[in-house]
């Protein structure tokens, strides 16, 4: 392992960080708020880490184990320095509390610790929003796209952050593929905020909202999520961001240079927009049936927060744990599937499932046929028996780590739906859980171990599981 | 700049790395996937799975973009369809591949041009002329010519006992006429200076007027003599190539014996090869090789498919008592172990193949190009031109990135190994060596759009 390599590109990634914070502190400026100080303090700090560490290293060769390494110590590090403002400022009561509202902030999860947000400094608002639009598309992404001479190297680290089967190139160099992904998520996220704009937002709202709803993050500025608000308008231009968030960025690249065909011929997409549809029908009925009055505002509600719990976008237009449990449970499965791979969403993403759907079948199949030679295949290609059984043991990990995430919270005094509806929402980067966690509370009750371990969680299913896990095995560290 | 490389082997890897590393926007299409992922893994450059030869493959890959196309898979016929394809999509530059002489020769029915093939390469043909170049510098361990063969760049490994080791580069009785350029060391190239020390096992590049060179031999504990009879194991193309060139070449005055075990090849070279003693045996049975007296002879040539066989009978010709032992090995990891066995040149048809793609890719005022120890260093030849920046300067002004250096300057007949206080005149040829990094700042100093 080349530790000075790692040493250095950690350092540089603390400095996009740092200068990141400046962001927050226009916007505290602006306000002149309280948290000033807090965001002098925390950018010194943070830059002068980040310049250090690049100092005292030496730049060198990325191998795939270094990749590892940089993406999953990135995380923890960039959400380390990332919680100095919310402890400067006293926005977080305790260490644990801050890093808790990072990490769920940097993994677009969304899960909050604030009682009332309304109360906090307009510049930790804006930093809270604004590490979920950086952790949406990928801080090392980002990095990948700022620092050209990686070489073979960015490859390694994009793969290591980067969602879903495969980490596609849309260019030939990975900088450029870097750099046009962060392009077209910019782009959207600027044509959001105007929409929001024109729904009534002002500025400020509409840039945080532009900024979280993106990410399929789903922190918001205002105590009852987009409750607050109360207006279809808004409700409908997020679903469809969200939507749209929750698509493969590769296929929106190539939908916008010309080749929408390829968009709705997409396997995975079709997919995707089948179960929204199948969802949102289910849960609307059971809604009608259970909740509300009228099938328009069952529609409303139902649609918002399916595509909410599908993307992992913590929003809430309604609050869901008043339900019919049936609608509850759907949502607690889609929250398991989440977007599709390569979007901003959390969860298994639904090219996985798929496949597991598909592989299952053809369990089946053979039970018919024995000597049958059937090829997985998915939209007309073959997937290699390899590819099928990375998704089985990706699978089986993330259900082993909910089992284990929910038996653990148990242990914490919560009730089982809680515990299974905050073990789902933080692997899958949803945000708020059912329950005690539910739509309208927050996580600040829990005891710091706890929101330590679910950052964990939250960690381990922003970087897909493999990333981080890997480098817990033996095998890791004996390779050399 | 877009460039489209079809075929993940050996050379198209290396050409790919070389290529992103410069700078270019890479596309490498092959339909083995294993060689694709090692590809992906490894280099900055986008990887497509399928047939080269297919136009909608080669859409996907964003041909209409590109400016040329490089084919090097295996087989001959898909390179030149990928050729033929990419000039209907408007590819300025195609190279392909190809080793039969079925294709685009000069008196075959379908020329290049039709085929649509800027340049072929046969990489069988590149090695054995890289072959024929150090039999006829017999102390040299690498040979390359510039400026039209008036000047030559020449590897010389240091032996143990030789005269300059210890030395300072400064305090070499080298004449005005030549120049170390480049000293390669554990792996490394170093670009020296007046105060690098010489030692064992180094090897040293000088350059200098065609032929004065000579004496460099005797310096560093080698005998310079002339080779007269070369064996060469093995009776493949590459093989044959030499054989036929040593034929042709009548008065290099080279006598050659072939090993071949294969029978009927024996016959076939035997009947295709007139002035060649073709051998049916193992080059490997130590026996065989002593029987017909290998160790009295001057060269000998382990060219055969296999690598390991190779090494194993260079190292037994050494044994023998053969002068110089030349093998081919196309895995250039084997690089260190070769030269550590005390063989004295390794050819590599792969890398060869590559270097020699490379040189089309280069801007239109560079002459030639010549690449040292796998791309440790390179060697460019440019042509100066009056609107290029370096003309008329002192070297010494001249903000050259760190490790490049001036090795001569050809103007008309005259070599000059320049000093800081000369200047390159617009017309002259300079041949300059430099690390790989930094190729492109270099090019600047010589390019003409500024």
């Amino acid at each position: 392992m080349n530790l000075q390599a790692v040493g250095n590109l950690l350092g540089r990634l603390l400095v996009i960080v740092g200068l990141s914070m400046l962001l927050p502190l226009l916007w505290a400026l602006h306000y002149q708020g309280p948290d000033v100080k807090a965001f002098f303090l925390s950018i010194i700090i943070t830059l002068g880490a980040g310049v250090c560490l690049c100092l005292g290293t030496k730049a060198g060769e990325i191998g795939h184990r270094e990749g590892f390494v940089v993406a999953a110590f990135g995380w923890i590090l960039a959400a380390a320095f990332g919680s100095l403002p919310f402890l400067l400022a006293g926005a977080c009561p305790s260490l644990a509390d801050a890093y808790f509202e990072t990490m769920s902030g940097f993994t677009t999860t969304g899960a909050t610790i604030l009682t009332d947000i309304e109360s906090m400094p307009r510049g930790i608002l804006f930093w809270r929003s604004l590490t979920q639009w950086l952790g949406g598309m990928g801080i090392v992404v980002l990095f990948v796209a700022v620092f050209p001479k990686l070489g073979g190297g960015g490859y390694q680290l994009f793969r290591a952050e980067v969602p879903g089967l495969s980490a596609d190139r849309l260019l030939p160099r990975i900088t450029e593929t870097a750099k046009a992904l962060w392009a077209l998520y910019f782009s959207l996220t600027l044509v959001l905020t105007v929409l929001l704009l024109l729904g009534g937002m002002d500025l400020y709202d509409a840039l945080n909202h532009g900024l979280t709803t993106m990410a399929t993050g789903g922190y918001s500025t205002r105590n009852a999520s987009i409750r607050a608000f109360n207006s279809p308008y808004i409700e409908g231009v997020i679903t469809l961001f969200i939507l749209v968030a929750g698509t493969n960025f590769a296929l929106l690249y190539y939908a916008l240079r010309g080749n929408g065909w390829s968009l709705l011929r997409d396997t995975e997409f079709r997919f995707y927009g089948g179960m929204l549809l199948g969802a949102t029908a289910l849960v609307t009925l059971s809604n009608r049936l259970g909740a509300y009055g009228s099938l328009a505002s069952s529609l409303r509600y139902s649609l918002f927060q399916v595509a909410a719990a599908m993307t992992g976008a913590g929003f809430t237009a309604a609050d869901y744990d008043l339900w019919p449990a049936f609608s509850k449970g759907i949502l607690l499965v889609l929250m398991f599937m989440g977007g599709c791979g390569g979007s901003t969403t959390g969860g298994i993403k639904q090219i996985r499932v798929l496949m597991c759907l598909k592989y299952a079948y053809r369990e089946l199949y053979r039970l018919i046929h024995p000597r049958a030679v059937v090829p997985l295949r998915l939209g007309g290609r073959v997937v290699p028996e390899g590819t099928a059984s990375g998704v089985m043991g990706f699978c089986i990990f993330y259900l082993a780590l909910f089992v284990i995430g929910a038996l653990t919270l148990t242990a914490f005094g919560l009730d089982m739906e809680s515990s299974v509806g905050a073990a789902a929402a933080a692997l899958g980067n949803v945000g708020p859980g059912a329950g005690m966690v539910g739509p309208t509370d927050n996580y600040g009750f829990l005891p710091s171990p706890a929101k330590l371990f679910l950052s964990l969680l939250m960690l381990l299913g922003r970087l897909e599981i493999f990333t981080v896990l890997v480098l817990l095995t033996r095998e890791f560290h004996r390779a050399g | 700049m877009r460039v489209l490389v079809i075929g993940a082997g050996e050379v198209g890897f290396y050409i790919a790395g070389r290529l992103s590393e410069e700078g270019k926007d890479v596309v490498v299409i092959d339909r083995n996937e294993k060689a694709l992922q090692r590809v992906a893994e490894t280099l900055d450059v986008m990887t497509i799975l399928g047939n080269g030869g297919s136009a909608r493959v080669l859409e996907q890959a964003g041909i209409r973009q590109a400016t040329m196309l490089i084919a090097v898979t295996q087989s001959d016929e898909s390179n030149v369809i990928a050729c033929m394809l990419a000039k209907k999509f408007g590819v300025a530059k195609t190279v392909a591949r190809v080793r039969g002489d079925d294709f685009g020769g000069r008196d075959n029915l379908l020329s290049n041009e039709e085929l649509g093939i800027d340049l072929t390469i046969n990489p069988e043909r590149v090695a054995a002329r890289e072959i024929i170049k150090l039999l006829k510098t017999p102390a040299a361990t690498e040979v390359d010519y510039f400026a039209d063969n008036k000047v030559e760049m020449l590897g010389f490994r240091v032996h143990d006992e030789a005269e300059i080791v210890g030395k300072k580069v400064r305090e070499l009785p080298l004449s005005r006429e030549c120049l170390i350029v480049a000293i390669a060391r554990n792996g490394d190239v170093v670009i020296p200076g007046g105060d690098d020390v010489i030692s064992a096992h180094d090897t040293i590049f000088v350059l200098g007027k065609t032929g004065s060179l000579a004496g460099v031999g005797w310096w560093v504990g080698q005998q310079e003599e002339r080779i007269r009879s070369v064996a060469i194991v093995g009776g493949g193309r590459i093989s044959f190539q030499v054989a036929a060139m040593l034929q042709d070449y009548a008065r290099l005055g080279i006598h050659a014996t072939l090993i071949e075990e294969d029978e009927a090849r024996c016959h076939e070279l035997a009947e295709a090869l007139g002035n060649v003693l073709v051998i049916h045996g193992n080059g490997t049975d130590l026996g065989l090789l002593k029987q017909e007296g290998i160790g009295s002879m001057d060269a000998f040539i382990a060219a055969t498919k296999n690598d390991e066989v190779n090494i194993l009978a260079g190292v037994l010709g050494k044994h023998l008592g053969v002068k110089k032992s030349i093998v081919m090995v196309n895995r250039a990891d084997y690089d260190p172990v070769v030269e550590a066995l005390g063989i004295d040149a390794a050819i590599h048809p792969r890398l060869l193949t590559a270097n020699t793609i490379l040189k089309l890719v280069r801007k239109g005022n560079v002459v030639s190009t010549a690449i040292l120890k796998e791309g440790k260093a390179e060697v460019i030849e440019f042509e100066a031109l009056p609107q290029s920046p370096i003309v008329n300067r002192r070297l010494a002004d001249v903000p050259f990135p760190r490790g490049t250096i001036v090795g001569a300057i050809v103007r008309g007949n005259r070599i000059i190994i320049p000093r800081g206080q000369d200047a390159i005149l617009p017309g002259d040829r300079a041949i300059v060596f430099t690390l790989p990094d930094v190729v492109a700042s270099v090019e600047k100093h010589f390019d003409a759009a500024r």
